[in-house]
């Protein structure tokens, strides 16, 4: 029966040990990639709501896809203007929420195919 | 003539049918009546509860073995995939792809909550020895206390396959009745002010940091514990498919398709262990009496180290997020979510709590490596 306790406290203390070196190594690996997205370029989605106010509020979600460069803030004043161009409405009238990034939702083969395509026209 | 029509009578199943039988497929029928009307983790309990049904039909030697002229049943041709373990890491391959382990990477200290809710996997595991069962057997019981399916079946089917229905069944059912289990235990935990505790905003994770943790994991988890392999293997290289986001359709497949498929062919073999034989015991109750003692100390343990992490952060810590460490992912982390925003509406803890909560998926594959390692 000892053995048996014994088996379970060992099981308790591998399972810790583990885990607690587990999280040691999610901080070394913030402490050595923690910091390094900013100067990359980025595919994002924007999704902004729109509110008119002559008829109440409407609301429309818009979704657009736009390359990011190093200037965040700048690049948030593009995609509002892009968005408001788009939707035909004052940029003063959007309500961005959020801006994230999607992941590239065209296999590669159709963007070569795509690529080959514009080539051959050239 | 009356000895052809005594003869196509006797072909038939029902002068074959024992009333263990019937007791079986009326169990089944419960079973499908709790998924299907009750949704109770339908997507599993369904083809668990059918596969019951299919195995318990006499005469139709759905799980019989080839030999003696026959070429052997359909489940048991299908059944191979648990036996040789191939379902439940691939099962793990699914779950990494859907995962996102970035509120762990965010605030690491909250694994320590995932190992914490082992501790009810340990403590089942000494008290289903005193109750009789062989060490084996009590390792494969205890780690329903994990709150992960695929983890116990992985497990059961190597260390004591003649439990395997009843463990997968009470494994399953505790999972859907994780909302009923825990808020009783996490209230009676904790007090007011500590349920209250507003938790500060998670950093953002970078892209390196999200591809290099499963890499990471994965070997560093391998080396140290090589019976963990399948399962943590698995589980990251989903993850890798995902957060790579150069494999979009891998991942995808994973998430859906290739997981679909194997929930059928795993739900439905599961269930077909469960034949009369084998399934009415005694041990089957006390297996669902065990899942219960083991799934409720697992919960308060996640929750009492969350108190200690309350104390240790000057109140930072919300203990709540603890119970999310048995890996019922989401559900565990929802129910934290609920019993946070009934003292506080304006708490979102759900977010915190994703990370015990993946945080269990881990530990639980860890304790399963460990009494592999020992009784394997």
């Amino acid at each position: 029966m000892w053995e048996d306790i014994l088996i379970a406290i060992l099981g308790i203390v591998v399972v810790f040990a583990i885990l607690i070196l587990l999280q040691y190594i999610i901080e070394a690996i913030h402490a050595f990639a923690g910091k390094d997205d900013k100067k990359q370029q980025k595919e994002t989605i924007v999704v902004a709501s729109v509110q008119h106010d002559a008829e109440g509020v409407m609301q429309e979600d818009t979704v657009q896809k736009v390359k990011v460069e190093d200037d965040e803030e700048e690049l948030v004043a593009v995609i509002a203007a892009a968005v408001a161009a788009s939707l035909n409405v004052s940029a003063y009238d959007l309500n961005i929420k959020s801006i994230r990034r999607v992941p590239p939702y065209t296999p590669v083969w159709n963007k070569m195919g795509r690529q080959q395509q514009l080539m051959n026209r050239l | 003539m009356g000895d052809i029509f005594t003869n196509l009578l006797q072909q038939t199943g029902i002068l074959q049918l024992t009333w263990q039988q019937g007791l079986m497929m009326a169990i089944a029928g419960v079973l499908l009546y709790l998924a299907i009307e009750k949704k109770y983790e339908p997507l599993l309990l369904l083809p668990i509860s059918f596969g019951m049904l299919l195995a318990n039909l006499p005469a139709a030697g759905l799980m019989n073995p080839p030999g003696g002229g026959h070429i052997g049943g359909l489940l048991w041709y299908l059944y191979q995939g648990v036996e040789l373990d191939i379902y439940p890491p691939l099962i793990f391959l699914g779950v990494g792809a859907m995962t996102d382990f970035g509120p762990l990477i965010a605030n690491p200290k909250s694994i320590l909550l995932g190992a914490a809710a082992q501790f009810g996997v340990f403590l089942t595991f000494i008290v289903a020895l005193l109750m009789g069962f062989t060490a084996p057997q009590s390792a494969a019981t205890s780690i329903i206390g994990g709150a992960d399916g695929p983890t116990a079946i992985y497990l059961a089917s190597k260390l004591a396959p003649e439990l395997l229905g009843a463990i997968a069944i009470a494994a399953y059912s505790y999972m859907a009745l994780v909302p009923i289990i825990q808020p009783p235990i996490m209230k009676a935990l904790t007090t007011k002010k500590e349920r209250s505790v507003v938790m500060e905003q998670l950093r953002p994770v970078t892209k390196a940091e999200r591809i290099l943790f499963p890499i990471v994991v994965t070997i560093v988890g391998s080396l140290l514990l090589p019976s963990a392999a399948p399962l943590l293997g698995m589980l990251m290289l989903g993850n890798l498919f995902r957060e790579s986001l150069v494999v979009d359709r891998l991942s995808k497949t994973a998430q859906n398709e290739l997981n679909n498929i194997v929930v059928i062919f795993l739900g439905v073999t599961v269930g077909a262990t469960a034949s009369a034989d084998k399934f009415l015991t005694p041990q089957t109750l006390f297996i669902i009496a065990l899942g219960l003692v083991a799934f409720a100390v697992s919960t308060a343990g996640g929750v009492l180290l969350g108190k200690i992490m309350y104390k240790l952060s000057g109140g930072k810590v919300n203990p709540l997020i603890g119970s999310a460490g048995v890996s019922a992912v989401p559900m565990a982390a929802r129910v934290s979510q609920v019993v946070g925003q009934q003292e506080n509406p304006s708490n979102f803890l759900l977010m915190h709590a994703m990370g015990p909560n993946v945080a269990g998926v881990i530990g639980t594959a860890v304790a399963a490596g460990v009494f592999l390692a020992i009784f394997g």
